[in-house]
């Protein structure tokens, strides 16, 4: 018997997207592991009052990273079946996780650019959905982490 | 202030993304929802069945107030809709709603019932039958799917999956209206061959009650198998037909064995209007 041709194509997708999507979920995810281990130092605080010694001896600056991230077709598939029955969606879960490490990354790498000794104190974390709308689902999500970075006065900064 | 930490914290990795089978997870959302999905199908074709034949006949003939084809052959028409008021009046009580017949000028040999009481006989069909009898069994055959009201519960029950599909997949999602609808599709197809085969069952009453024998009922039947056969090369443009009639071996066999043993009887020709057309004028 023949596939109705949809069919082929929706499992291809599927497919397509569960492959892909696994693979760069892993490789991404070794990324995000070995890059916090570089940083580990470089001090990423929610704290808002920075500490009176700062004040004298170190400047400050807005530091800032972003990402933008796309729902696969199979994540998404998964996402609108589970619109239909609730529950926790484990494969947004995952998305929005390495986004926000992501994004927590890509500021800690703005922020290296300013030397030692840097702390980014006060980090927010943005979220914001930039294409899809919501009768078909995620498209992709952008996530943006900021924060203001005190770095020592000494430090040549451009 | 607390002192500053040495270093950012290691994150728990199960925490925030717990471990998951994402497999499993699609293989069960799609068990779920399909078998939530189906028997609400299933219910509302079954509602649909029930209650479209409820529906007053003159709503649905005000609805559609004439059919949107020309009519190449009056003559032949009087003809088709004189058999077809024949037909009727021989049976007891005759049937309630009134059939307009009308011939298209299409190759393809069928015939279709279709709302407002309305059947459609293609060119085709008239070359395919060679007696009076063939064709009654045909016209009789439409007219039960009208008498039976098939042709608005088909349409209702398609309303209302349409309407059920489109609130669960909000409109215009491809991708689920794939994956949930061929089920759909083959619940409507099984609906559909119970309705053929009441048809078959009424066409035959009609064909003894006017004949007093039902030979030739099967002259439409076996032209299509012998098509079929002839038409493998060109199976593209049958196929459509053999869908939308299906079993046609099943039901020729059906037929076979509703037709009596008393050796041939008489089958009347086709009437004179119907015997010889000429091709509408081409502009």
């Amino acid at each position: 018997m023949m596939l109705p041709y949809e069919l082929i194509i929706l499992l291809s997708l599927l497919l397509l997207g569960y492959v892909f999507g696994r693979l760069a979920e892993r490789r991404h995810y070794r990324s995000i592991q070995a890059r916090e281990d570089q940083y580990r130092q470089l001090l990423v605080l929610a704290e808002r009052h920075l500490p009176p010694e700062y004040v004298t001896s170190h400047e400050s600056r807005l530091v800032m990273g972003n990402v933008v991230v796309s729902v696969d077709y199979f994540k998404m598939m998964i996402a609108t079946l589970r619109n239909l029955v609730g529950g926790s969606i484990g494969a947004f879960e995952s998305l929005l996780d390495r986004a926000r490490r992501e994004a927590i990354l890509r500021m800690q790498e703005q922020a290296a650019a300013l030397g030692t000794g840097v702390v980014i104190f006060n980090v927010k974390l943005e979220t914001c959905r930039v294409s899809g709308d919501a009768s078909r689902g995620v498209g992709s999500v952008e996530v943006m982490a900021y924060g203001t970075a005190l770095y020592p006065r000494g430090n040549a900064s451009r | 202030m607390t002192p500053l930490p040495d270093g950012n914290p290691r994150v728990p990795e199960h925490i925030n993304n717990p471990p998951q089978n994402a497999l499993l997870e699609f293989g069960s959302l799609v068990a779920m929802v399909g078998l939530v999905m189906a028997a609400l199908t299933l219910l509302l074709v079954l509602l649909a069945g029930f209650l479209a034949p409820h529906i007053p006949f003159r709503w649905e003939a005000a609805a559609v107030s004439d059919l949107p084809v020309s009519a190449p052959w009056p003559q032949a028409d009087a003809a088709l809709n004189q058999l077809a008021d024949d037909l009727m009046a021989s049976m007891d009580p005759p049937p309630a709603i009134p059939v307009q017949v009308r011939l298209i000028d299409m190759q393809i040999p069928n015939a279709f019932a279709t709302l407002g009481g309305h059947v459609l006989i293609t060119r085709g069909l008239l070359d395919s039958v060679t007696s009076e009898n063939g064709l009654a069994m045909v016209l009789a055959h439409e007219i039960g799917h009208i008498q039976h009201r098939d042709p608005i519960a088909v349409l209702s029950r398609s309303a209302v999956i349409g309407l059920l599909w489109a609130a669960v997949t909000g409109g215009e999602n491809f991708a689920m209206q794939t994956l949930f609808g061929q089920s759909g599709g083959l619940t409507a197809l099984r609906f559909n061959r119970d309705m053929e085969r009441r048809a078959d069952q009424y066409a035959l009453d009609m064909l003894a009650a006017h004949y007093g024998h039902v030979q030739g009922a099967d002259e439409f039947f076996l032209a299509m198998v012998a098509h079929q056969n002839l038409a493998h090369q060109d199976a593209g443009r049958w196929q459509a037909l053999f869908q939308s009639h299906p079993l046609t071996r099943e039901r020729i066999k059906a037929l076979q064995q509703a037709l009596p043993a008393q050796g041939e009887a008489e089958r009347r020709p086709l009437p004179p209007a119907l015997q010889k057309l000429t091709r509408p004028e081409d502009h």
